[in-house]
């Protein structure tokens, strides 16, 4: 048994030695050769910061063309895109808190979602937030609305939303 | 000389230990409040939780098995496997969590690729145990990613050592993820798994111990925490607001030196101090410092039970005619509160307020403040006397003791938003012989919670799909109240789904309320049923007429129905009217002979509930109505009282004349749906001036309110009566519940 774990562990020392240089590869020769004094003063660009943005639209108008105000006598369902930008490879959680006119919260939910590799580092999630018959409809919870997205416990953007008399 | 030498040597043994202790409090981590428990989980308790995830069996559910496996192999294309665990905490509904320690307990684990590190992360979408799989959550809905929704990051690791053979606990501090469950977060459990899946060549597995195996085995939970006050209440008189509370009785251990030893006291104008606004652990505010949104007009430790705040406050006498809200943080010994770091949140910390007055009769408190952490203007559910039940657009739903106002088990996390007023069934009536609500979300799935624990008796998905959401909440036909026109063998759950992307095809669902199963469907647009557009409101159950009222918007066409009249055997429509866009529940009198509608346009309707035609209509004059009528009285004339934009209106309708009469209207800003009750006096309205209104049933005179919050938005929603406590209870959308006394 021991004979067989210091040969795992000599086999994980090769393999940890070729998986360096596979990763050194990988990385791109820019990164290798600031290894080597390149002088360049970086180990590659960075990736990019992740972002997002939120849109608005009316699913009950077919199309839900983009919008950044609406009636309240007329708007079915406030749906609230948030597309992702940049986004890395793995397991991401998503909350969406919408804030009334005034700044308290309304609705929060969270959703998580993979991205499983840097490919599909875009996406877009859609939360539907119900106006008609709801009580923002009922009483008349007009005003200025915001909507604030965090992911992974950290605040990306919000955007404001007019829902008019 | 033995006994010197043993003397000195005592001493000196006990000066070392006093300078060790006082070194050890002065270099040392903070000890952690004063409570400590450990949770063991086991298959008894009604909302614990645990299974593996297996990625090779992706569609097997593992709830019942007496081992949990976390593993890392990567044999064809994928076999890891994922741990998930959710812990009954039943023990502690009012508490402030200082620290959260999972132990799971390692009985078996490879060797190669070992030592292993493991990570601890919160899951994030609501799943069932006997359900749970690889690819599934809940009934027939998927993981947004397979395996299980989880953030990026996990929130603890852990180093798992290879070749264990016995028990060996692995130790993941969860504290932030247990904290954000007390402050609004659902609870949906904590998944472990490798944080380098997919090993080659063998993989790597531990095998831990589930609640359904060895007792000594089971996932574990150490909770540090601090209670709140209990029976906390204001009184007020002229110029002065008593507050007084109580003590909790310790639930776990005191840590030794940590005992409960009074209270500090923040007090706001006007409004409730913020949820931000708590003193830091282990410090002591001064008097009359400001603290957030909070002044200090309290500090103590010698276990005062009363403060009467008045014009020997330091920081000012609190004026007559202003209602103060004071915000009650228990304190032990070392300046540990009865709250969690800011950003975690601590708005469950207990609140009251009290207007005082140097008139007697505008004198008012309110008997209790609860969180609900979002907005709520549905009429609370209520057992009278007992429980109060609130949902919130977290997904939560709280148990409230209707007396004292402290949770009677933690929330009870949903999968989506609840918006609706939920029907509550007492045990000596429902089918199920538990006292239950039935719940149903904005996500499309339905719930029987059972009101006395919390327990999720049941949660289905009851028409399949995504795209069909609930505004408003169930109605139940319950079977012991049914004739035998009522054929089937358990209560009904009748619900109608709130689908806003289309006018056409939203569907009416019967539930069965024993098992969850889908009993029949009217789907509007298919097999010979008319088109349906959105529901958002709850149906009326006619046990007179043996049918299912139903009210929908109409497309805004004129000719599409939406009084929608089904058997509650089949589903099968029986008649439909065309009433025009209508959100609001209809309303049957008490005899069941006449069926008030009202739609958006603000249009009262008397309607024949044996045919469904109008009887008689009313223009209300003041807009679309809200939430629904009421109609007092046991025979004909009715009175008829509803709200509108601007105002409350009271109309009676005289069923042999076939007359509306308008009786009195009341002007209030933004009112909420009315209520009372047959041989009441009065009526009690919400509004947007963040009151409640006592009207006078006959006249309307607006005669006394009650204060809940004035502040922005300030909008209170539809109050529930509890005539066994003589309490109104209403939620509001500053995230919180109210209770008063009445009549005010």
């Amino acid at each position: 048994m021991y004979t067989e774990k210091r040969g795992l562990a000599r086999r994980a020392w090769g393999t940890g030695l070729l998986s360096c240089a596979v990763l050194c590869l990988a990385a791109g020769f820019a990164a290798c050769q600031t290894g080597m004094g390149s002088g360049t003063g970086g180990g590659g660009n960075p990736p990019p910061p992740t972002d997002a943005t939120i849109s608005f639209c009316d699913d009950g108008e077919g199309a839900c063309m983009p919008a950044t105000s609406f009636s309240v006598a007329s708007l079915r369902d406030l749906v609230i895109n948030v597309n992702w930008e940049n986004l890395s490879a793995g397991n991401h959680t998503q909350m969406v808190e919408v804030l009334q006119p005034g700044g308290g919260l309304y609705q929060a939910s969270q959703s998580s979602f993979l991205v499983s590799d840097a490919s599909q580092s875009s996406l877009t999630t859609k939360r539907t937030l119900p106006v008609a018959g709801a009580w923002i409809s009922q009483r008349r919870m007009t005003g200025e609305w915001s909507v604030r997205v965090s992911l992974d416990g950290k605040a990306i953007t919000s955007q404001t939303v007019q829902i008019n008399p | 000389m033995n006994n010197r030498f043993s003397y000195q040597d005592q001493r000196h043994g006990a000066w070392r230990r006093l300078l060790c202790l006082g070194l050890s409090l002065l270099l040392a981590e903070p000890m952690l409040a004063r409570e400590v428990i450990a949770i063991h989980s086991t298959a008894t308790q009604v909302r614990g939780a645990d299974a593996t995830l297996s990625q090779v069996t992706p569609n097997t559910n593992s709830g019942g098995a007496a081992t949990l496996a976390v593993a890392s192999l990567n044999t064809g294309g994928g076999s890891n496997q994922r741990a998930i665990v959710e812990f009954d905490l039943s023990l502690l509904p009012n508490v402030a969590i200082k620290q959260a320690l999972l132990t799971m307990h390692a009985t078996a684990s490879g060797v190669f690729g070992f030592p292993r590190t493991y990570g601890a992360y919160g899951l994030t979408s609501f799943f069932r145990e006997s359900d749970v799989t690889w690819n599934t959550r809940v009934a027939n809905l998927g993981w947004n990613a397979a395996g299980g929704d989880i953030g990026g990051t996990a929130t603890s690791t852990a180093a798992v050592p290879g070749g264990i053979s016995s028990s060996t606990p692995i130790q993941f501090d969860i504290t932030s993820d247990v904290q954000n469950w007390y402050n609004g977060t659902p609870n949906y459990g904590t998944l472990i798994k490798d944080q380098t899946e997919g090993l080659n060549r063998g993989g790597a597995v531990t095998i831990f111990g589930s609640r359904n195996g060895t007792a000594a085995n089971a996932p574990e939970l150490d909770v540090t925490f601090v209670q709140n006050v209990t029976n906390l209440a204001a009184a007020p008189g002229n110029g002065t607001v008593t507050v007084s509370w109580g003590y909790p009785t310790p639930i776990g251990t005191v840590n030794t030196g940590e005992n409960y030893n009074g209270v500090l006291i923040l007090r706001r104008a006007n409004f409730p101090v913020d949820k931000g606004s708590v003193p830091t652990d282990t410090q002591d505010p001064a008097m009359c410092s400001v603290v957030g949104s909070g002044t200090v007009v309290f500090d103590n430790t010698s276990l005062a039970t009363s403060f009467t705040d008045d014009s020997s406050d330091p920081c000012g006498a609190p004026t007559n005619d202003t209602t103060w809200f004071y915000k009650v943080f228990l304190r032990d010994q070392k300046n540990y509160y009865s709250t969690q770091p800011i950003t975690n949140g601590s708005v469950f910390t207990e609140e009251i307020s009290g207007t005082p007055s140097a008139t007697a009769a505008n004198r008012q408190n309110s008997v209790w403040i609860a969180a609900t952490f979002s907005t709520t203007l549905a009429a609370p559910s209520l057992f009278p006397g007992s429980i109060v039940m609130a949902g919130s657009q977290t997904n939560l739903s709280f148990g409230i003791d209707a007396v004292t106002g402290l949770r009677k088990y933690p929330p009870v996390s949903l999968g989506g938003p609840v918006t609706g007023r939920s029907p509550v069934i007492d045990a000596g009536d429902s089918s199920l012989a538990s006292n239950v609500m039935y719940v149903a979300d904005n996500d499309g799935l339905v719930y029987a919670i059972a009101t006395d624990t919390g327990q999720i008796l049941w949660a289905v998905n009851p028409t399949t799909l995504t795209t069909n959401g609930f505004v408003g909440s169930p109605s139940v036909q319950v079977k012991s109240f049914s004739d035998s026109m009522f054929t089937l063998a358990h209560d009904l759950l009748v619900v109608g789904t709130r689908n806003g992307a289309s006018t056409t095809a939203n569907r009416i669902v019967g539930i069965d309320g024993n098992t969850g199963a889908t009993l029949w469907q009217t789907i509007g647009n298919a097999g010979g049923v008319a088109k349906m557009d959105i529901i958002s409101s709850s149906p009326a159950i006619d046990f007179v007429n043996h049918a299912v009222w139903v009210t929908s918007r109409s497309g805004g066409a004129t000719a599409q129905p939406s009084l929608w009249k089904l058997n509650p055997n089949t589903g099968a429509v029986l008649t439909t009217a065309a009433l025009g866009d209508t959100d609001t529940d209809p309303t049957l009198s008490i005899p069941g002979d006449v069926l008030f509608v009202a739609n958006n346009a603000g249009t009262i309707f008397a309607i024949n509930p044996t045919t469904a035609a109008t009887l008689k209509s009313v223009a209300g004059g003041d807009g679309a109505i809200i939430s629904f009528p009421i109609a007092l009285g046991l025979t004909s004339p009715y009175t008829v009282i509803f709200s509108g934009q601007t105002a409350v209106h009271a109309m009676k309708y005289d069923k042999t004349a076939n007359t509306f009469t308008s009786l009195w209207s009341t002007t209030l800003s933004g009112p909420s749906a009315p209520i009372g009750f047959t041989g009441g006096a009065k009526v009690y309205v919400g509004s947007a001036d963040g009151k409640i209104h006592e009207l006078d049933a006959v006249t309307g005179v607006d005669g006394k309110q009650r204060t809940a919050n004035t502040g922005q938005p300030g909008i209170v929603g539809d109050p529930a009566l509890d005539t066994v406590l003589s309490r109104i209870y209403i939620s509001t959308n500053d995230q919180r519940a109210y209770g008063f006394t009445f009549p005010f």
